[in-house]
């Protein structure tokens, strides 16, 4: 094993350490704010996979989320599959299903990519709504749906081990060959393929796992929740909320959508005394506006600059 | 049914209109301007604002709408797009970012409630069974009359030539970034009269990525503000045949 | 035409909308043969690369390597079966390092073994110092490499790909002497391997000693072919080629 491969392990280890005593320390109103960020996370660790890496910008996340959640809250609410069988098989329609959708388009070019994503996520909001309305619950989705735990400290834990194993999953994955393939279709797809390999081959593997993350995140989100509408899913916020935790934080890396994710939703919590409803986006996205014209590399780059920078500071002083 | 008919027939132009607003930008600059449909929400408000609100002249407001728009517009490319120097990725995520702020801003301006336009032309006119406002038909025509001009200008002048040649070769599409853009703030200029159908009794409209596949336009808000980028199913009565001029009419995409 | 034919075009014909690029072209290349690629500007010459590669498909006609028709295959499958280009202008991967762009020449193309298996890394310093790229620069990337490492890097991708047919576009253009020879030198010691290549260059004086046979070409079409010499004193070429460039 490398050198910085054991640095980084440590540091996963030291976060993992912290994440896991942070219920002594802070408030159950807290935990509940970091439980939507470690979602968010894993919805954010899902568009970087995919639209981050390769630079095919999808716009349609909402869409494959919303088939995992829409899948196992029909199987267990309406046909009473136990939730161990509803997940896997979500996850596995949010797969295969998001796949047959998204396959002609991974043939599309850019901006024509982002474009049919966007109609998908459009066409699931029409459709959840008029199509078999007595098992998606139509305009007002469903309630009452299974929780796998109670209480805020265990869906803590829930959720924290989820997006930390999909995380480290997806860390040691981009870490591979694979992972270099990807950033280098977004660099230059053409270029590739004059390497001998297959980008359409690629790019499926990364919207296979891309799907994957989004199904099983969905999934367990919808099991947290315990009810779904429409309205919050295929939302332009929603949307714009999942793809700036990536951007924010830093694409192409694990920790920016991470650190992002975070970042995004205690922003929003601590904008909440001060605007309560949807005017908080005008803070929020004049903020991630800002960052990601001035800064791209994201937050965590930023942040390692500036300590870059002090440390040579101090160091030339003394 | 008739009713519906015409209606979609009329709508059409409207929406064709807008459809060509979008692809300008997207076939000239290769880019997708997400942030489109927020353009055509603000027109809305400053009709509703100073034409209903503070009473100004309707002819008054309509010249404000357009030039708050290129305004906008304007602002929107020096500071967004040239920067990020025709990165497609970067402007389109940033276009998405600026129609979640604009949308915010509109909501604190004007909280999230649906807002009731009042047609600018009154009265109506039955055919048959169907009846059609005389707001929808001076709507109508106007757009048709718009898309002529545009189509003339694209065709007959330098600008417009300039354009055409820019979608042709990628390499000069930033230079036209502005111009498209005013384009699109012309056209949206006009959604006022598309806020004006629906049985004048609501009419805010938010219509935006326009020019994707047939799919663009909520009439009727039936969403309030959420609603600004839905498509309205209502409306696939008129869609196939906004749909062919939607594409038929894509006056630059040469590819 | 004849069997060991590495690579052959028949009757090709590329159209962009009224201009045609490759106008009914034929001809063909040996196993182990070098041929020079001559014309002026806009002749077509990167065209043909283009179609050889299946970036883009020939309106009609047919392309064969090794006698068997590669027309309906993609990019990535064609190199695999062993052709493999440079780019006029070099197009590296401008946010990785010298050593991570050989990389991926090098991957295979199934995904277990992308996941699985590490990168070879003395396989990417052994092409890297091939091709006349220094230590130093291993680690560096693209962005800082003069025009002549950006060549012997592009060079080095695509030797990476294991090829027996390199098609080199404009190899010398913006090199010092020094940098030409050097990559004069890498090209002769792999004819004498027995690579086939096809060699396009503005630079007549650097493309003579490497090249067994030359074409030269004018708006689409084959003017002459056969010897250097024979080529660059043929009446024709006299007048479109060295005429007007
Ligand atoms: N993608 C394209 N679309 C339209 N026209 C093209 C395209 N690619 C090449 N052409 C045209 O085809 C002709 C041949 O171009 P090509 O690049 O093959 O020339 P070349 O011989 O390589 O010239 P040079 O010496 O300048 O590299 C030129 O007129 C060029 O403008
Ligand atoms: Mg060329």
């Amino acid at each position: 094993m490398t050198n910085p491969t054991k640095k980084y392990l440590l540091l996963w280890a030291i976060f993992i350490a912290v994440m896991l005593l942070l219920p002594e320390f802070v408030s159950k109103g807290t935990l509940r704010t970091i439980i939507f960020a470690n979602f968010l996370a894993i919805f954010a660790i899902s568009w970087d996979v995919l639209s981050g890496r390769t630079g095919y910008i999808s716009f349609g996340h909402p869409f494959l989320i919303g088939i995992g959640a829409y899948t196992s809250a029909i199987l267990s609410y309406r046909f009473d599959m136990p939730i161990e069988l509803s997940i896997p098989l979500a996850v596995l329609t949010t797969t295969i299903g998001g796949t047959l959708f998204f396959l002609p388009a991974l043939r599309l070019k850019g901006s024509y990519f982002a474009l049919v994503t966007l109609a998908f996520m459009e066409l699931m909001y029409q459709l959840v709504q008029v199509i078999r309305p007595d098992l998606t619950g139509g305009t007002r989705g469903m309630s009452g749906i299974e929780t796998i735990t109670r209480g805020a400290v265990n869906n803590y834990y829930l959720s924290f081990a989820l997006m930390v194993t999909i995380a480290i999953s997806m860390w040691l994955l981009m870490r591979t060959r694979f992972g270099s393939a990807l950033s280098a279709i977004g660099m230059n797809e053409e270029s590739v393929r004059g390497s001998g390999l297959s980008t359409t081959k690629l790019k499926l593997a990364a919207f296979m796992t891309s799907a994957f993350i989004a199904g099983l995140g969905g999934a367990f989100y919808v099991h947290y929740l315990g009810s779904i509408a429409p309205r919050a899913l295929f939302d332009i916020n929603f949307l714009f909320t999942i793809i700036v935790s990536a951007l924010i934080g830093g694409a192409a890396t694990i920790i920016g959508p991470m650190f992002g994710a975070l970042f995004l939703t205690i922003l929003l919590e601590a904008l909440r005394p001060i605007l309560p409803g949807v005017e908080r986006y005008l803070i929020y996205g004049s903020i991630a506006l800002i960052v990601y014209m001035f800064k791209p590399q994201g937050l965590v780059v930023l942040v390692l600059d500036t300590l870059d920078k002090l440390r040579s500071i101090i160091s030339s002083r003394s | 049914m008739l009713q519906i008919l015409i209606q979609g027939l009329l709508l059409s132009g409207l929406y064709a209109l807008i459809a060509v607003g979008f692809t300008l930008i997207f076939s000239v600059g290769r880019v997708l301007n997400l942030a489109y449909g927020a353009y055509l929400v603000i027109g809305g408000y400053v009709y509703f604002y100073f034409a209903q609100s503070l009473g100004l002249p309707k002819p008054l407001v309509m010249a404000m709408a357009v030039v708050c728009g290129c305004l906008v517009g304007v602002l929107k490319y020096r500071l967004i797009v040239k920067p990020l120097k025709g990165n497609h990725v970067a402007v389109e995520i940033s276009t998405l970012i600026l129609a979640v702020v604009i949308q915010a801003g509109i909501v604190l301006l004007f909280k999230d409630s649906p807002k009731i336009l009042h047609p600018i032309v009154s009265g109506v006119w039955r055919v048959g069974g169907a009846t059609i406002t005389f707001n929808i038909l001076t709507a109508a025509v106007s757009s048709w009359l718009i898309f002529g001009g545009l189509y003339l200008f694209v065709r007959k002048t330098h600008t417009g030539r300039a354009m055409e040649a820019v979608s042709m070769d990628t390499k000069g599409a930033v230079i036209s970034g502005i111009r498209p853009d005013r384009i699109n703030l012309i056209t949206w200029g006009y959604i006022w009269r598309l806020g004006c159908n629906c049985r004048g009794i609501f009419c805010e409209l938010y219509p935006a990525f326009p020019g994707y596949v047939g799919c663009a336009v909520n009439h009727c808000g039936c969403g309030g503000y959420r609603g600004w980028y839905r498509f309205d199913l209502g409306y696939l009565a008129g869609g196939p045949y906004y749909w062919i001029h939607g594409n038929y009419f894509n006056l630059f995409d040469r590819r | 035409m004849s069997d060991n034919a590495h690579l052959q075009l028949d009757h090709v014909v590329k159209h962009f909308g009224g201009l045609t690029a490759t106008n009914d072209l034929s001809f063909d290349v040996k196993h182990g043969e070098s041929l020079g690629l001559i014309g002026p500007n806009g002749a077509g010459k990167t065209t043909i690369f283009n179609l050889i590669m299946g970036e883009y498909r020939q309106d009609s006609g047919d392309i064969l390597y090794q006698n068997q028709s590669i027309t309906k295959l993609p990019t990535h499958a064609r190199i695999l079966k062993g052709v493999t280009r440079t780019y006029q202008v070099p197009r590296p991967f401008s946010e990785m390092s010298v050593l991570e762009n050989i990389q991926i020449g090098l991957m295979p193309n199934q995904l277990r073994e992308m996941i699985f298996q590490g990168p070879d890394r003395q396989k990417e310093e052994e092409i890297a110092r091939n091709v006349g790229l220094s230590e130093q620069d291993f680690n560096r990337p693209p962005t800082e490499l003069s025009i002549g490492d950006l060549r012997k890097l592009e060079l080095a991708r695509a030797l990476a790909t294991n090829p027996s047919l390199m098609l080199l576009d404009e190899v010398f253009a913006g090199l010092t002497l020094a940098e030409i020879a050097q990559i004069a030198e890498l090209i002769n010691k792999k004819r004498q391997e027995g690579m086939t290549f096809i060699i396009i260059s503005h630079d007549l004086r650097s493309l003579e000693p490497l090249i067994d046979r030359a074409i030269a070409m004018s708006f689409g079409s084959i003017v002459a072919q056969g010897t250097f010499s024979e080529v660059i004193s043929d009446q024709h070429v006299q007048k479109t080629y060295l005429g007007d460039s």
